[in-house]
């Protein structure tokens, strides 16, 4: 019997890539934003609530991952921005490889901050790192206070945490306290925002955090 | 379910690094999985093992051995494990922690029958 030894990152292959990726970024000056949240936590209303507050002064870029379907990025196309949708066929999270065909088939050079929506999913693509600046996690208040400790991966590897559908907050016994406890319990140096896109609440901290991220990226 | 796509790049990544003809050799994949890795043991196995049914690498054991999740304090340097769902120096109680294992996800060695 002999021992090869190997020492090899599984994800090898994904993490190249996902530094090419970085570097097309950087040279392009695009600052990228990895979003990631259970199914219907509400992503892509975020997304067109901030390109529709930010839309005249930041030049937005969206690349949507879904199991199937078009229809978020159907939902973005009255934007008048470059949206390129990955469908992934089942598949319950974005790698690198998909990101990188995606940006090749939008026109994204003249792009600022380039958003990409994740499959809905907290487990899966907590993993892969797909050459973003920052990952920005969103919780809905509906999901219950616990998720947190539940999926600890992605709120530790997230900058980001964003509490959405404050506007339900009366119908639902999850509190906005006790979320955010959990998730600095997990990650000390999250930012949160806490927001809704049925009143606007919160939205303004938010876009004006993007806007710093912008200038200074 | 993203066990399949990591078994998947096992196989592709020896693959890569034997040659063709030591295939039928290999006897062990030896792994190693991150506690904060959200890998599921069991699952990366099922994938492991159903991928290769019928392959040239039919009868090969897919190893793991499990990284606990330790931390590195950046106030008292000590390194401590610590449970996923709660990162406070188990010494110190600094929040200051850098994780130092348990992300791992990588093949540590392959074990070859001789011919
Ligand atoms: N009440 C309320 N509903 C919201 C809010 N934000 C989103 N929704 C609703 O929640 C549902 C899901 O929102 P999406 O934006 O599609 O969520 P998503 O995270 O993109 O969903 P997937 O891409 O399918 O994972 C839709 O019916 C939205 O109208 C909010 O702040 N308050
Ligand atoms: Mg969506
Ligand atoms: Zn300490």
């Amino acid at each position: 019997m002999s021992v090869l030894k190997i020492e090899r990152k599984i994800l090898e292959k994904n993490d190249q890539i996902a530094e090419r990726n970085r570097e097309i970024f950087l040279s392009n000056k695009i600052f990228t934003m990895n979003m990631l949240s259970s199914p219907g936590s509400g992503k892509t209303s975020l997304i067109e609530k901030t390109i529709l507050k930010l839309g005249g002064q930041i030049k937005f870029g969206v690349i949507e991952g879904d199991p199937q379907t078009d229809l978020d990025a159907q939902r973005l196309n009255s934007l008048a921005i470059p949206v390129v949708q990955i469908i992934t066929n089942g598949g319950c999270h974005l790698d690198a490889n998909l990101v990188n065909d995606a940006f090749s088939k939008g026109s994204f050079s003249q792009v600022e901050l380039l958003i990409i929506e994740n499959v809905g999913n907290l487990v899966c693509p907590a993993g892969f790192d797909l050459g973003e600046n920052i990952k920005v996690v969103v919780v809905s208040v509906t999901e219950g206070d616990d998720k947190p400790l539940k999926y600890p991966v992605v709120f530790r590897n997230s900058s980001v945490m964003i509490i959405n559908k404050i506007d339900l907050l009366p119908f639902v016994n999850s509190s906005i306290d006790q979320l955010s406890k959990n998730a600095l319990e997990i990650n000390p140096s999250l930012k949160l925002f806490t927001t809704s896109c049925y009143t606007d609440e919160g939205l303004d901290l938010w876009c004006e955090w993007i806007k710093n991220q912008i200038i200074h990226r | 379910m993203h066990e399949f796509s990591l078994a998947k790049e096992i196989i592709s990544q020896v693959g890569r690094i034997i040659p063709v003809n030591d295939l039928p050799q290999i006897q062990t994949i030896k792994i190693h999985v991150g506690e904060f890795s959200n890998v599921m043991p069991d699952s990366l196995l099922f994938a492991f093992n159903s991928l290769i049914e019928g392959t040239i690498l039919n009868n090969v054991r897919l190893e793991l051995e499990i990284v606990a999740l330790k931390v590195k304090c950046n106030i008292c340097q000590q390194v401590h494990p610590i449970q996923t769902n709660s990162f406070v120096c188990p010494n110190c109680n600094s929040r200051e922690l850098q994780l130092f294992s348990g992300s791992e996800l990588f093949i540590e060695s392959i074990l070859m029958k001789d011919n």
